[in-house]
């Protein structure tokens, strides 16, 4: 059976390491337009400087010398009728099954100018670029999460930071106002010159440094800008090759396209949200990694549908730690918090009705887990919020 | 495959496990590792149930395990044949993940003795196994609520399997045992809880 | 975010954990939920860390080890703490017992300044118990006499401590026969840690009857020298009204609590507050006058003495600072909290301990001793008076107001209430007015409710005629939920409240702190001398519902001991030995006539305590 791979983040890579180790006697290749394979997640931390570029990668290529393994290419079109793929070269590659795991990039406003000095921070080669230009100041465009870990990771390299937030909170997508304050604070206490409510209108390039121009007319002259608005999935080479795509590559809980042999993982496929009840896209790390692994035991057989996948995230600055999943705003949902004001902790679930849809926990990580896959069961209902609060769950199974 | 299997009726909190597990993960292995600069911290943990009642909660060693599939730099990763998840310290950035992503709530975050800030929890004692020794937690021990045996064991059957699956889980069902002084005095404890929920 | 509702039936109790949660104040429950699951060995009884071939360990389950390291079994190791329990509670008792017959020696010498002696005829009549020769001898030279004698009964001199004689003679047949007639108080406590020693008594039968013994020491001993002295000292109570609950705290007032166990440091506080220099610096600051209340024990020997009111019980200690109005608080010894030094710190309080025994860390030490006892406590006033003007006002918080509650029930007082003989009282349990009369007495423990197990025993015994005595901390308990006023008879069924009607007393009588249980053993005895039986023959019964301290098992033995059923509310760390909860719970009745029962219920504790009764009547041929 051939099976070709399209992209090697954290999906494609899950889903190949999962095929090598189920079964023996499958011919794969993988296809990565990189030279490389490496951890996006730690970019900001590159930059940071708490890593060095060899420390983001996560798998050596010499690892796969098992497989076919192509890098630094594109994938230009999908061949359904002769089940083949062509690449930028014009190779073409023939599959009997292939994995669709191109990812996501980032969005780029009108002003996203690499001339000027404007980045976004998706892949190495951006990064590698902000390392050259950043000397002394950087301005971050969005608070949320890529955001505020770019934000942090300057703050550790010593760099004036100024936050350029829309809302009136940081991760004001996924997280409370109570949460989100939380978050300010802390940015604040981090000395990172926060300006909230506040959007970019302009930049331009001035004497070598980029000038950022805000709706109030404050003009901000800094080494470089990052912008972290979110992202898109990369969709076009499903949609030519006659996919059904809507905002991301539309799949089954088997993971599979509307191409029985086309399997869509990670970024890029618009799979279940377990909370939300439709189909969306949780563009996260440990998502994609599930997907992969899903995907690879459908494609050895084994028939395990995938339960769909929750919004969650970890943020953790120096002392500071909070996780948040799920929902915790929106309609008829209802927070009920419990601090630990002298600790600096506390834990809060969201419910709508008495369903548990959302969890942040700041400072005490320890029971995270068991209350993010209490939400991920999808049916855990709790009639008393303040005695759910105290107790701990031994295990998510039962509460 | 051989692994630590939990039987939580007999738990008596004690907390020997913990003290013995933070033994065997020290400098110096010995009594007085509590005076180690860093010293080491226990990562098998007695938490509460809902009944008051103590539950011996360590890492599963899931297999795919939530934590690995959620590192975002491959700091945890699998050894003895895929049967320990393991957590490298140097390769740690601390990003929280895996506490988000452990189902069983495991995982804290402490400073190794050479002062690297990492993710932290069960090994499986894999340093002991190798050398033929049981994992330190089931040595401390004394009422068989930790015992290192053969998992396959329970699975070969229909009932064992359940059995296997709930251990697992950490919700194995309270199994009437000959009538003893242990099962009185929680008898004694669960009426202290309903008295005082009245 | 607790669930205020299952820490405590008291809304002074809940208002002001919630005002600790607000000013992030650790409490005793918040220490409770830390330590919880307590460990079941030590539960059970089944850890031994008596010598360091060990620490050593049983398994309940049979498959792991069996035997420590010496070889004790289950038996062993449960007899022997047990029997260190025991002795370490009579010891507490009586060490307190020592103080008091020092301070009555130092009053015969002439060398004790502030104190006197108060009942003059009790100390000749307790001179007589010890054959002490009183015509043509003074005050002086009698106490002097009777303290000396006393401090024998601590030594070996005498085969059987004195007050052992007022025991009826069945009873004290028994003990002979059981050899458990204590030999000397201090004697049967250095005996108990002797045996319990790596290799001296393993036999378990033998461990528990010197732990009998020694409790016996404590209730024939050192407890009743600590009541009969107290008496000499500061007076026999008589009946008083006075109040309780946190609302006996006076916001315009300077503040001060006192602590503790042993009258002798709180009597002296209580003279320099009635001091008039003093109230007047008091005004001169602002403050009204100088209120004095009581907790624990010190503050059950004040009440039932001089009226002082009682802010609160055992689990109300680290309470009263919470209200942000407590100038001073003076503590002797027992039961104090390590942690209240802790709270205090949140707010102006300051605190003192006095005796050379009892140090605490954040605490002023000012000791005191018999002859500097006056000048001492007029020096902590004096601080008290002026630490007034750092209280911060905001942060004053009274939930309540006090309520009123009948005191100074001593054996005297009652039968003097009883028109001088215990004749009607007799006549009452024969004609089925009163079916019976149990003590509830003991402390407040976490983990049962606060103050539950007290009330509502009190409440179902009273309402089914039969008479409730009570000590400690189960007074304030009690007294808080208005069963110690003559209104209280609207709880007690009709027998019961036509003879609290006819004697103006109260369905629950306050007879004094926990070494006045003593005063409990002293009215079984006169009532089955005077029916000429045994005290396991009556219809009698003890409780102890909310007990936590070793002092406390020491007390349920010489009750158990002395021929009354005894019920606990918490259970006692002997579980782990099948022979010895058997015992306990069964195979006692067959020696002393009386055996033990654990129910955490009050209400189920209460059905046993009734069926008892009943039988009992039904032995002696009354009508149930």
């Amino acid at each position: 059976m051939n099976i070709v791979i399209v992209g090697l983040s954290a999906g494609g890579l899950s889903c190949l390491k999962t095929l090598l180790k189920y079964s023996k006697d499958i011919n794969i290749t993988a296809i990565t337009n990189e030279d490389r394979i490496y951890s996006r997640c730690l970019l900001t931390y590159l930059l940071g400087r708490e890593l060095g570029e060899k420390d983001i990668n996560i798998a050596d290529i010499n690892d796969f010398r098992q497989i076919n393994l192509i890098t630094g290419k594109n994938v230009t079109e999908i061949k359904r009728e002769k089940k083949t793929i062509v690449l930028e070269d014009g190779k073409e590659i023939s599959y009997d099954k292939l994995i669709l795991a191109v990812g996501a990039d980032p969005l780029r406003p009108t002003y996203t100018k690499e001339e000027n000095n404007v980045f976004t921070l998706r892949y190495l080669r951006e990064a590698v670029k902000i390392e050259k230009r950043l000397k002394n100041s950087v301005v971050v465009v969005g608070g949320g999460y890529v955001g505020i870990k770019s934000a942090y990771g300057f703050y550790k390299r010593k760099v004036y930071t100024t936050m350029v937030v829309t809302s009136p909170y940081p991760l004001s997508v996924t997280a409370d106002e109570e949460t989100g304050r939380v978050v300010e604070k802390e940015l604040i206490k981090m000395k990172i010159d926060l300006k909230l409510k506040s959007d970019v209108i302009d930049i331009s390039k001035k004497e070598g440094l980029a000038k950022v121009t805000l709706r109030d007319e404050t003009e901000i002259h800094c080494d470089a800008v990052i912008v972290g608005k979110g992202v898109k999935p990369n969709i076009k080479l499903a949609k030519n090759a006659g996919l059904d795509c809507e905002n991301g590559i539309l799949v089954n809980e088997y993971l599979q396209t509307s191409d029985k042999d086309i399997f869509a993982i990670g970024d890029c496929a618009e799979s279940f949200d377990i909370i939300r009840k439709e189909r969306y896209i949780n563009a996260i790390w440990p998502v994609a990694e599930e997907q992969g692994y899903f995907c690879a035991l459908n494609i050895l057989g084994r028939d395990v549908s995938y339960p769909g996948s929750i919004s969650m995230n970890s943020l953790k600055m120096e002392n500071f730690h909070l996780i948040t999943a799920g929902l915790l705003k929106g309609d008829g949902i209802k927070t009920h918090t419990l601090w630990h004001k002298n600790k600096n902790q506390f834990r809060k679930i969201a419910l709508k009705d008495d369903l548990l849809v959302g969890v942040a926990f700041l400072n005490n990580p320890e029971d995270a887990g068991v209350y993010v896959n209490l939400i991920k069961k999808g049916d855990t209902r709790i009639s008393n919020p303040e005695e759910f609060l105290t107790t701990t769950p031994v295990s998510y199974y039962k509460i | 495959m051989k692994t630590v299997i939990i039987n939580p009726e007999r738990c008596v909190g004690c907390m020997q496990c913990r003290f013995q597990c933070a033994l065997a993960h020290s400098k110096s292995k010995d009594y007085f590792s509590v005076f180690e600069e860093i010293p080491s911290k226990p990562r098998i943990h007695i938490v509460k149930t809902k009944d008051k009642e103590p539950f011996p909660n360590k890492c599963r060693h899931c297999n795919p395990a939530p934590c690995e599939q959620s590192c975002i730099t491959k700091a945890i990763y699998r050894a003895n044949n895929d049967e320990i998840v393991l957590i490298n310290p140097d390769k740690c950035i601390n990003c929280g993940m895996c506490a988000m992503a452990c189902p069983f709530g495991v995982i804290r975050y402490h400073l190794y003795p050479h002062r690297k800030l990492s993710a932290h929890k069960c090994d499986q004692c894999i340093l002991r196994l190798t050398e033929g020794e049981k994992p330190a937690c089931v040595s401390a021990c004394k009422v068989s609520a930790l015992v290192y045996d053969d998992i396959n064991k329970y699975m070969t059957n229909v009932e064992g399997r359940k059995i296997a699956e709930l251990v697992y889980l950490g919700i194995r069902e309270k199994r009437e045992e000959n009538i003893n002084g242990y099962n009185l005095l929680k008898a004694y404890n669960k009426s202290l809880l309903e008295i005082s929920r009245r | 975010m607790k669930d205020y509702k299952e820490l405590s039936i008291c809304t002074d109790a809940t208002e002001t954990i919630k005002k600790a949660e607000r000013e992030n104040i650790e409490l005793v429950w918040d220490r409770k939920i830390a330590q919880e699951p307590h460990c079941g060995f030590c539960e059970l009884g089944l850890s031994c860390r008596i010598c360091t071939m060990g620490p050593c360990r049983i398994d309940p389950f049979g498959d792991g080890p069996q035997k420590g390291v010496c070889g004790a079994d289950a038996e062993i190791m449960v007899a022997r703490n047990l029997l260190r329990m025991i002795s370490a509670g009579s010891a507490s008792h009586s060490d307190h017992g020592r103080d008091l017959v020092e301070v009555l020696y130092a009053v015969g010498e002439g060398k004790a300044g502030g104190y006197e002696i108060k009942d003059e005829e009790k100390l000749k009549t307790i001179a007589k118990i010890y054959n002490i020769t009183v015509d043509g001898k003074t005050t002086k030279e009698i106490a002097k006499e009777l303290a000396l004698a006393m401090m024998e009964d601590y030594g070996m001199k005498k085969k059987e401590i004195s007050f052992v004689s007022i025991a009826p003679e069945k009873r004290k047949e028994l003990w002979r026969k059981l050899n458990v007639i204590p030999r000397g108080i201090d004697r049967e406590v250095t005996e108990s840690m002797h045996r319990s020693h790596m290799g001296v008594d393993n036999d378990y039968i033998s461990l528990l009857l010197q732990g009998v013994r020694t409790s016996l020491a404590d209730g024939y001993g050192g407890s009743m020298i600590g009541t009969y002295v107290s008496d000499i000292l500061f007076g026999t109570p008589e009946p008083k009204v006075s109040a309780l609950n946190l609302g006996v705290i006076k916001e315009d007032y300077v503040n001060i609590l006192i602590h503790g166990h042993n009258p002798v440091v709180s009597e002296m506080i209580y003279l320099a507050v009635e001091d008039k220099e003093l109230t007047d610096l008091a005004k001169s600051l602002g403050a009204k006058g100088i209120n004095l209340a009581g907790l624990c024990c010190t503050g059950n020997e004040l009440l039932m003495r001089k009226g002082i009111p009682m802010a609160g019980n055992h689990l109300m200690t680290e309470l009263t600072i919470v209200t942000g109005a407590v100038e001073a608080m003076v503590v002797d010894y027992q039961c104090i909290m390590p942690a209240l030094s802790e709270v205090a710190k949140c707010y102006h309080t300051l605190m003192f301990s006095t005796s050379d025994k009892a140090k605490f860390p954040g605490m002023e030490h000012i000791e005191f001793n018999p002859e500097n006892a006056r000048e001492r406590a007029f020096k902590i006033v004096k601080l008290a008076v002026e630490n007034f003007k750092n209280r911060k006002k905001e942060k004053v918080y009274i939930p309540v107001t006090e309520v009123k509650s009948m005191t100074g029930f001593s054996v005297e007082a009652i039968l003097k209430a009883l028109g001088g003989t215990l004749n009607p009282l007799i006549d009452a349990i024969k004609a089925g007015n009163i079916k019976g009369a149990v003590g509830i007495v003991g402390c407040n423990n976490p983990k049962i409710k606060h103050d539950y197990g007290h009330v509502e025993l009190a409440k179902k015994l009273v309402a089914n005629d039969i008479l409730v005595l009570t000590t400690g901390c189960a007074n304030v308990a009690i007294g808080k939920a208005g069963l110690q006023v003559p209104e209280g008879k609207v709880f007690a069924g009709e027998g019961l409240k036509a003879v609290c009607n006819a004697l103006g007393i109260p369905p629950s009588l306050h007879i004094g702190s926990c070494v006045d249980n003593s005063r409990i053993l002293v009215i079984a005895s006169a009532l089955a001398n005077a029916l000429g039986v045994d005290i396991s023959d009556l219809p009698l019964a003890g409780s102890a519902p909310e007990w936590y301290s070793e002092k406390a098992v020491a007390i349920a033995f010489y009750v158990m001991a002395s021929g009354i059923y005894t019920v606990l509310g918490v259970m006692p760390p002997i579980l782990g030995s099948k022979k010895i909860t058997d015992l306990a719970v069964n195979g006692l009745e067959g020696v002393f006539g009386a055996k033990f029962a654990v129910e955490p219920d009050p209400l189920k504790a209460g059905d046993l305590i009734i069926e008892h009764i009943k039988n009992k009547r039904k032995a002696l041929g009354l009508a149930s």
